[in-house]
């Protein structure tokens, strides 16, 4: 795999290793991020004997030694009957992966930390069960049987440490189904990013104070929201506002639902500068606090400004606004190097 | 497992993820291999000592219980340590019984107890594989005491049952329904099936053996012997095994003419008769006279440098010579089925004389035996002393006293003869030919005794003659001036339906007739005769042409079927473009089951295929027309020529049309692959 990678983008030590990654190139053909759907036509599945193909030729040729020496002619058919069926079993395993059709499909971002799920469909359409289809990645494999005439959607799991955009792993999709003696596999990588969020930092801190005279133009109240108490939920009422954590109690009660009842009139905005953090050394550990706040704005409904630099989200309101801001949080650029 | 680091890709090929290595099939694989071991054991019950079934019987009842019944699952499965005390245990139970783990009988009865002990330590699926190759070699082992068809058919059987378990095995995300997993290996096999047999045809035959034969590798071979103790034994077994077959090119000659001559015992010690030691400077003598009959033998191994034919031959195989017995050898012992052909002048007439010092060995007797028929011979020969008279005198003595023809004589005593003609008088061919011959030696006239088969039974489906065991037979000859070494057979005199018509008519009905007949009445029993033929018949042609395939063999039927003087290469060469196409056939098969059928779209297919190669991919969620018209914008950009983007357009517009639109005489799939093709 490392050879492969460094094919594809030889690094510093590329000379030493050419004629290996050369001949990898040749054979393996890498292809690198593939959009839209692939087939793996015949040039594309490679196939090998497996371990447990080479114990069987093994044992055969020690069942064709003992058949030769005591002059066993049933002992000749055995060992020409599995030799065959090795053989036969070689083109069902290269069939069972053949022209299948594999596409990306989604990404839904992630906080850094969690798992990014990369979700890619294995399109069957043989008339006929595909059977113990591995999705292989550096973190995970998993097999999975494809039934006849249809499209499955897999995913291929990845623990993510860093924001930023992931690309999705190259996968090797691979099987050895049905008598294991020969694995047939194949490289894909779909083109697929999950955009992967800074890890918002921890939960609860206070909204930055907007400093004094900042003179940017952005309208504010006449205070921040102040959470005033529960209610009883009405229908007119936005569903963000209901108390959520009452919810099963209340379900569970038969009593109403509760709403959470705001101060102020008028929603409340906020600016989240990352300038403004500028206590924090950590680059990172900023924009982490600001992810927080923005996640905190938005379950609090308060219209917000991000400011990354010079640039300026907002002020806004809505999932939509609040996306932006994780998008640019996710790839905001480090400044250079102090 | 190291592999140049040249390929790393091949080495991640051999499966190094430990993910692979769980098995979430496990149960459906195991229960599986359970059922396919009963075929492959059960003929193994017949010769496995009696410790080795109850212990693996025990082991296997074990491990089902815990696949089947247990809920715990493979986590009730025994202990290592356990499980190393138990193999311990094994082993020396094997060492015990064989006094080696080696050679025929020991390794079977060493690999079942390993199967056995190696199911319950499986968890992974290596440890199932090896078990299903263990179960193979098993399947093996049964070859060695059996080749017939019914061990064949059940063979297939176990073959396909734990082919179903390695399929079962490689299952990785859910178990197959037991129906889908027989009828997969059943495809298999059958798809296996001409390959199979290419190779066993085209494989370049090798005479084995490659090392030395362990000494059991043919014990239990019945047979004639070079010894024989009349007198102790005191029941003959009715082996149906077969001797030889032979195939007559003309009419077979008459049941009294089908003397099948083996060893010749000369030698006496008042008990036991034994062969003489082969004097090689002695040629063997005799006329040939009548009409010459050819035919061919299929000889079973016997373990014997023996060859048979009917007195008295002429001609035999290259590897076979007469000895001065007139006995026809060969010079190494039969540990394979042999064929030969061979002509043989059953009205021969050992004319040749002998000198007087050739023939003392064949008067000499242990002294002061037998008192009372060296009485009864010194007064035979005062009234006659002419061996013919000799002769005839004593066989009107078997057939006018009250002699009996039995299997199941009784025990003889010292004076073996005195009793047997005196006291007994009853007994089979050995006891007949015994005393004969000693009668004989005691009135001075040269005599010895011929074992070898007597009769055979012709199978009129294939005109085949079978002769088995059973017809194991022994006789006289006496030396008579003039006429040379005459053929007697003493037992004729009691029992002439024994030589004219084999031994099942000698003999009360309650021994011959098989059960069925004696069950079904006369019907049955005509019923059950034509069965038997028939089966005998095939067993026959599966002897011929599957059992006796040996190198000679192979290059007789490749010549048939019109290689020229076949070389182990030719054969190779063959072999490996016969396999390569049956490798194609099947390949054809599978890959158009795995193809998009539908030509149009096939055709569209690869045309987006081309086009992505060039960089243009179309998007999953882009119809026909979006995509050749965002693709042709594409093109016009980076400057390409016009007219491709409208051949792209053109063609999109086609598809979309065969696909969406109403059926038109203008577009039709051959139109749309053309333009397609032009893309």
């Amino acid at each position: 795999m490392t050879a492969l990678a460094g094919a594809r983008a030889p690094g510093p030590d590329a000379p030493a290793r050419a004629p290996r990654a050369r001949l990898a190139n040749w054979i393996f053909k890498p292809r690198g991020p593939e959009a839209g759907e692939v087939l793996l036509d015949r040039r594309r599945v490679f196939i090998f004997p497996s371990r447990y193909g080479l114990g069987f030729a093994v044992s055969l040729l020690a069942f064709l030694a003992a058949s030769i020496n005591y002059d066993l002619a049933l002992g000749y058919v055995l060992t020409f009957y599995l030799a065959a069926a090795g053989l036969t079993a070689m083109l069902h395993t290269f069939g069972n992966q053949v022209q299948l059709r594999l596409s990306p499909l989604d990404a839904p971002a992630v906080f850094a930390g969690e798992t990014a799920v990369f979700r890619v469909v294995l399109d069957n359409r043989r008339d006929d069960e595909r059977a113990a289809i591995w999705v292989k990645s550096a973190h995970a494999a998993v097999a999975h049987d494809l039934p006849a005439a249809s499209a499955t959607v897999v995913e291929v799991r990845v623990p993510t440490a860093r924001r930023g955009r992931l690309p999705a792993p190259r996968l090797t999709i691979d099987t050895r189904f049905p008598l294991g003696l020969f694995r047939a596999w194949s490289y894909w990588q779909p083109a697929l990013d999950c955009l992967v969020y800074p890890a918002p930092a921890g939960a609860h801190l206070a909204f930055p104070e907007a400093p004094a005279g900042s003179g940017d133009g952005i309208p504010r109240g006449d205070g921040t929201e102040d959470f005033a108490g529960l209610r009883e939920y009405r229908d007119t009422d936005n569903p963000r506002h209901l108390a959520w954590k009452t919810v099963a109690r209340s379900l569970a009660a038969g009593t109403p639902l509760l709403a959470k009842q705001f101060t102020g009139a008028a929603a409340a905005e906020c600016v989240l500068d990352l300038d403004a953090l500028g206590a924090i050394p950590d680059f990172e550990a900023r924009l982490s606090r600001l992810t927080r706040w923005v996640l905190d704005a938005d379950a609090m409904r308060l219209r917000y400004a991000l400011r990354l630099g010079a640039r300026t989200l907002g002020p806004a309101q809505g999932e939509a606004h609040r996306r932006a801001c994780l998008e640019a949080l996710a790839l905001a650029a480090p400044p250079p190097a102090a | 497992m190291r592999l140049p680091r040249l390929f790393p890709a091949a080495r991640d090929a051999l499966g190094a993820d430990r993910a692979a290595q769980a098995l979430p099939a496990g149960r459906s694989a195991m229960q599986t291999l359970l059922i396919a071991i009963v075929p492959v054991l059960l003929p193994h019950l017949a010769h496995l000592p009696g410790w080795c079934i109850a212990f693996a019987g025990l082991m296997f009842a074990w491990r089902a219980w815990i696949t089947w019944a247990d809920a715990r699952g493979d986590a009730a499965l025994p202990g290592r340590l356990l499980l190393l005390f138990l193999m311990l245990a094994a082993l020396a139970a094997t060492l015990y019984t064989h006094r080696t783990v080696f050679g025929r009988d020991a390794g079977v009865t060493f690999v079942t107890v390993l199967l056995s002990l190696k199911l319950l330590e499986a968890r992974t699926r290596r440890d199932v594989v090896v078990a299903i190759l263990l179960s193979y070699f098993l399947i093996l082992t049964n070859f060695f005491y059996s080749q017939s068809i019914g061990t064949a058919a059940l063979m297939l059987a176990a073959l396909w049952l734990i082919t179903a378990a390695l399929i079962a095995a490689s299952r990785d995300a859910a178990p197959m329904a037991p129906a889908r997993l027989a009828r997969l290996a059943a495809t298999i096999l059958a798809q296996a099936l001409p390959m199979m047999l290419l190779l066993f045809v085209l494989f370049p035959r090798v005479q084995g053996p490659l090392w030395g034969l362990p000494a059991d590798a043919r014990v239990g071979v019945s047979g004639l012997s070079d010894s024989m103790s009349p007198g102790l034994i005191t029941e003959l077994s009715l082996s149906d095994g077969i001797a030889f077959r032979v195939s007559f090119s003309g009419v077979p000659p008459r049941g009294a003419d089908l003397y099948w001559r083996g060893p010749v015992l000369s030698e006496f010690d008042g008990r036991n008769w034994r062969a003489s030691a082969p004097n090689p400077m002695r040629p063997a003598r005799f006329e040939p006279a009548g009409a010459p009959v050819d035919y061919e033998v299929t000889l079973e191994p016997s373990n014997r440098p023996w060859l048979f034919a009917l007195e008295m031959p002429t001609r035999l195989p290259a590897f076979g010579r007469l000895t001065a017995d007139l006995q026809p050898v060969t010079d190494r012992p039969v540990s394979a089925r042999l064929r030969y052909t061979a002509r043989s002048y059953p009205g021969y007439r050992a004319l040749a004389t002998e000198e007087s010092a050739d023939l003392a060995p064949y008067l000499a007797l242990p002294p002061r035996s037998n008192p009372r028929t060296r009485e009864l011979m010194a007064t035979w020969q005062l009234q006659n002393a002419d061996p013919r008279a000799l002769v005839e005198r004593a066989l009107r003595h078997f057939r006018t006293e009250e002699f009996f023809y039995t299997l199941e004589p009784p025990l003889l005593d010292n004076h073996a003869v005195d009793e047997f003609l005196f006291v007994a008088r009853r007994g089979f061919c050995e006891h007949y030919a015994s005393a004969f011959v000693v009668m004989m030696r005691m009135a001075r006239v040269p005599a010895r005794v011929v074992t070898g088969y007597q009769g055979g039974e012709i199978n009129p489906v294939d005109g085949v003659f079978t002769v088995r065991q059973s017809d194991a037979h022994a006789w006289a000859e006496v030396w008579i001036a003039g006429a040379g070494w005459t053929r007697v057979d003493p037992t004729a005199a009691v029992s002439p339906a024994r030589v004219e018509r084999g031994l099942s008519g000698a003999l009360p009905q309650r021994f011959a007739a098989p059960l069925l007949s004696r069950l079904a009445g006369d019907w049955g029993a005509q019923w059950a005769a034509r069965a038997r033929l028939n089966w005998e018949a095939l067993a026959n042609k599966w002897n011929q042409f599957v059992l006796n395939y040996s190198p000679d063999r192979q290059r007789e039927t490749l010549e048939r079927i019109g290689m020229k003087a076949p070389t182990w290469q030719d054969m190779v060469a063959a072999m490996s473009i016969g396999v390569g196409l049956s490798v194609l056939a099947i390949a054809a098969w599978i890959l158009k089951a795995a193809r998009e059928r539908d030509p149009v779209k096939r055709a569209w297919l690869s045309l987006c295929r081309r086009m992505a190669r060039r960089g243009l991919p179309r998007l999953p969620h882009e119809g026909a027309l979006d995509y050749a018209e965002r693709a042709a914008r594409e093109m016009a950009r980076r400057g390409m020529p016009a007219q491709r983007a409208a051949a792209l357009r053109e063609a999109a517009a086609a598809y979309a049309a065969l696909r969406y639109g109403r059926e038109s005489a203008t577009v039709t799939p051959a139109r749309f692959a053309r333009l397609a093709r032009a893309v």
